[in-house]
């Protein structure tokens, strides 16, 4: 007999194990086969709930894509990552939008006409076009619902309702709008009341809206291009609470039809969409794709009965499905990938055989290095310290972190400025930043920044040791080799450089709280002006979305100006002014601007990516003659 | 017996308390801020203060212990913090994906693995045995992304033979189309350890006394090798079996998002790098359970295969 103790020993596999007969059991085998049948069957219960009928199969056209990461939720005002903005995009419909094809980004009438707007700034006032109805939800009682003033009244303060998972997009509106901000204070100590009136956001008729602000900002339109801003019936929200994730219900060419949460999500055309054409819009200075606009000219859209969209995380997965035309466009195409389909930025040979088409572009975002203002190593304002964070400047070889690190897939950035937006200077140069460690060690050696104890590193003019530390966050793919490049950079000119790599929240954490000397940043628009980017060194912004806490008394007087005036010459002599001091002084070290690789197959007409890098599956189309007839047939079969 | 299991479920008690209390502590100690990631592009304090608000991160320490052993008691571990969505949902929609793939690679596993295992051990020391030991070191030099990326690469993409990526609604496709590969590559991987570990146990089988006395007294090598042999081989054997088995519902981390399967694995990688503790509370709980449970039926196993140990 056997204790406990014994029948534990046999728990570890590799534990030794005795039997000195064999004969004390009976029919054994009878006994395993009953044991492998409960098993199955233990099994087959477990796996049941996988069971569901086949999909009924679609008679149209359905353009099958993917996401590189997954989505949240298509509430537009709980959820401000970029794939559930790509889903919502397509579903629910800002007042205004931009032009598909314009290059630079140009505002077009949407749900409204193009505001008007008063003189001073401060009042813009939307028509809004009636005959929009929301696609049709039990919400509404089984009557059509017609697009009113009063919903994007709703709609933009659900914005900034702090009940909304902390309203990730009330930078929109918040602190701008007159009487807005009193509503959101009153919100912390209760719930957001949504029925008393706002001063500065009224429906003053069932189409009109206006908004009045507390200081001139011309980027409202363009805030209302954004696709957060697209509009939601209160009936629905209310019906669904916070199931609301799961029931998107606008009134875009677009709706959920299933969505499997992190996997997969299929939209269907709305029937209750309008429809509409496209005529690319003739302004001065603007440009459009001239063979695309050809293509989509005459036509009513969506084209598109149906889009699939799978989640791939991998690059390698999304390149081969694409390759075997599991999906039928190929958005963001990895770095790596990008050299190997144009080796020299140009479609190699045989994908231009196949009739791929190939997109390059470069996104409206920078990538940056920025230090900590308040640090006293690395911060301040005085020439030494000046005079450190410059030399640090020169030590970046630029060029090479684009070649090696990106894979040629960046601009060189030289201001704190994306392209594809209102400022953006594309001859504008740093000529403060160009790679010079030579002109590094000198400057560092003219302000006593030399080796004292003889350890082969630099100290700090007082003899203190100089240690600068990187801090990176472990969950950003591919910063091994960003980081190892700027300690080789530094370690040139003597001086040391540690990396503090931490999880990505207290990683975001540890910026916003100010608790870093050197980090890596980036950013992309959320409108096309200068005004988004230059916010981000604006100093009483500090802590907020400053996170290097620069200060600087004309940089703020200039931001204050471009704030609150619209495009001019003027305004972008100042924008430049604003990149000099910033070149100047180095809070940031800017890297480059992104560019982006995307394919689509030749049977995808329409496709044309956009500086919004959402993805307009409105102007996207199905050619079948271009479509090889095995997958058509396959296609069809589905 | 009756006593035994009472007494069994008894201990889980203590067990479970110690699971929860670990959890929360490393939670609190290296999980970071939710409240951070859920913030958006603008991390601004007021932002990150009003979100751990409505997520109850605010409560003192003791108050946020006691919710958790309540959900544990209750089995209701709220909504996922960064997706809203049931946590429930998640696991009861996510599980039986990843079981759809894990279940066959456990079982041809353990079918191939054990078959095999009697071949070399039956010709211990000779070429095939030492050539197959060696294929196995091999096998396990290799990591399974490299099995993974290769595989899908040339039998998935270059061959044709399998789709490279994709899940359907459907049971029987996914078990027809989409599993066959997933399956294959992570059969590759696991069977060169299972094989060395199992023959080891049927070689240690073979040089006991009772081998040599069945041998001895006439008996064919087949029954030498099927009945006597593979038979007390089972208990480590089968303990090693069940000791996977909480680990099939979690799955495979990599194989799900290479080819794009919606499990458990890619869930758990998600809620911690999102510290979504909901979620990563629920999983663990449910695996501690799970092992328990798993290591209570082990022990039953054992008085079932051999009768002369007792459970007390």
């Amino acid at each position: 007999m056997r204790r406990l103790a014994a029948i534990h020993h046999f728990t570890h596999p590799l534990a030794p194990h005795r039997a000195d007969c064999n004969d004390a059991t009976g029919s054994w085998q009878h006994a395993l086969i009953r044991m492998l049948w409960w098993l199955f069957l233990a099994l087959a219960l477990a796996v049941a709930p996988t069971i569901q009928g086949a999909r009924a199969a679609d008679s149209g056209k359905t353009l099958y894509t993917y996401f590189e990461a997954p989505e949240s939720g298509f509430d537009p005002a709980r959820n401000s990552d970029h794939y559930s903005g790509e889903v919502f995009s397509s579903i629910f419909e800002p007042l205004l939008t931009y032009d598909y094809l314009a290059r630079p980004q140009t505002l077009v009438p949407n749900t409204a006409d193009l505001p008007e707007i008063s003189p001073d700034g401060m009042t813009f006032t939307y028509r809004i076009r009636p005959g929009i109805y929301f696609s049709s939800d039990p919400a509404f009682g089984g009557q059509r619902r017609e697009l009113t003033a009063a919903d994007y009244v709703y709609t933009f303060q659900r914005l900034v309702d702090p009940a909304n998972r902390g309203a990730p997009w009330d930078f929109m509106f918040k602190g701008k709008v007159i009487g807005l901000d009193e509503k959101i204070a009153a919100a912390a100590n209760g719930e957001f009341d949504y029925d008393s009136p706002v001063e500065g956001l009224q429906a003053l008729d069932r189409y009109t809206l206006q908004i009045r602000l507390k200081r001139p900002d011309y980027n409202i339109p363009y805030i209302t291009a954004a696709p957060a801003t697209g509009v939601v019936a209160r009936e629905v929200i209310e019906r669904y609470g916070d199931d609301i994730d799961a029931h998107p219900v606008g009134t875009g060419p677009f709706r959920l039809k299933t969505w499997e949460r992190r996997n997969h999500i299929v939209l269907e055309a709305n029937p209750e969409y309008r429809g509409t054409t496209y005529s690319p819009v003739e302004r001065d200075g603007v440009e459009f794709d001239h063979e695309v606009a050809q293509r989509l000219q005459g036509k009513t859209f969506p084209r598109l009965d149906t889009i699939d969209i799978r989640i791939i995380e991998t690059a390698q997965a999304s390149w081969l499905a694409f390759q075997s035309s599991q999906i039928d466009l190929h958005p963001r195409l990895g770095a790596n990938y990008a050299l190997l389909v144009a080796p020299n930025n140009e479609l190699a040979e045989k994908y231009v055989k196949l009739g791929w088409h190939y997109f390059r572009e470069a996104e409206a975002d920078i990538t940056y290095y920025q230090f900590f203002m308040d640090d006293p190593v690395v911060g301040g304002y005085t020439p030494d310290k000046v005079a450190l964070r410059r030399a640090i400047s020169l030590a970046f070889n630029q060029a090479k972190m684009i070649s090696v690190v990106r894979n040629n897939q960046a601009l060189a950035a030289q201001s704190p400025l994306a392209p594809q937006i209102n400022g953006y200077d594309p001859e504008f140069r740093n000529v403060l930043g160009l790679y010079d460690p030579a002109k590094a060690k000198a400057m560092l050696d003219i302000f006593g920044y030399v080796d004292c104890d003889g350890d082969g590193w630099r100290d700090l003019p007082d003899c203190k040791p100089l240690r600068i530390t990187y801090l990176s966050s472990s969950s950003q793919g591919g910063s091994r080799d960003t980081e190892e490049m700027l300690i080789k950079g530094l370690a040139d000119i003597g001086i040391r450089l540690d990396t503090d790599v931490m999880n990505f929240s207290d990683f975001l954490k540890a910026r916003q709280a100010g608790k870093f000397q050197f980090s890596g940043g980036a950013w992309g628009q959320d409108y096309p002006d200068a005004e988004n980017f230059m916010q981000l060194l604006y100093g009483p912004n500090s802590g907020v979305v400053n996170d290097s806490r620069f200060r600087n008394a004309e940089f703020d007087r200039l931001y204050e100006q471009i704030a609150s005036e619209p495009p001019s010459d003027a305004r972008n002599e100042r924008l430049r002014e604003m990149s000099r001091i910033v070149n100047a002084y180095v809070p940031w070290i800017v890297e480059a601007n992104r560019i982006r690789t995307h394919l689509a197959h030749p049977w995808v007409v329409g496709f044309k990516p956009h500086p919004d890098n959402m993805p307009h599956y409105l102007y996207l189309d199905i050619d079948w003659s271009q479509m090889p007839a095995d997958l058509h047939a396959r296609r069809e079969s589905e | 017996m009756g006593r035994y299991f009472i007494r069994r479920l008894w201990q889980t008690i203590p067990t479970l308390a110690g699971v929860i209390l670990l959890v929360f502590i490393l939670f609190n100690l290296f999980g970071g801020d939710p409240a951070a990631i859920l913030a958006g592009k603008i991390v601004s304090p007021e932002r990150i203060a009003t979100i751990r608000e409505q997520l109850g991160l605010n409560e003192p320490l003791w108050v946020q212990l006691w919710i958790f052993v309540k959900q544990v008691m209750t089995f209701d571990f709220g909504d996922s913090w960064s997706t809203g969505e049931s946590v429930a949902d998640i696991i009861s929609q996510k599980a039986p994906v990843s079981l759809t793939i894990m279940v066959q690679v456990w079982l041809l596993d353990a079918i191939v693995s054990i078959s095999l295992a009697v071949a070399v051990a039956y010709r211990r020391g000779s070429l095939t045995d030492r050539a197959v030991m060696g294929i196995c070191t091999a096998a396990m030099s290799i990591s399974l992304l490299l099995y993974v990326v290769i595989g899908q690469y040339v039998l998935g993409y270059t061959l044709d033979l399998f789709p490279v990526l994709g899940w359907s609604d459907s049971l029987w496709t996914n078990l027809t189309t989409y599993a066959p590969l997933p399956v294959f590559l992570l059969l590759l991987v696991s069977i060169a350890p299972s094989l060395r570990l199992y023959r080891t146990f049927i070689v240690e089988e073979t040089t006991h006394d009772y081998v040599r006395t069945a041998r001895a007294k006439g008996a064919s090598e087949n029954r030498v090798m099927f009945v006597h042999v593979l038979r007390n081989a089972l208990i480590p054997i089968m303990t090693n079996m069940a000791m996977q088995l909480p680990g099939l519902f979690v799955g495979s981390f990599v194989i799900e998002s290479v080819f794009s399967i919606p499990g458990l694995g890619k869930e758990i990688v998600a809620a911690v790098l999102r510290s979504d503790f909901p979620v990563i509370k629920a999983i663990t709980i449910y695996l501690a359970i799970l092992t328990m449970l798993v290591n209570l039926l082990v022990d039953l196993l054992y008085s079932w295969l051999d009768p002369r140990v007792q459970l007390k």
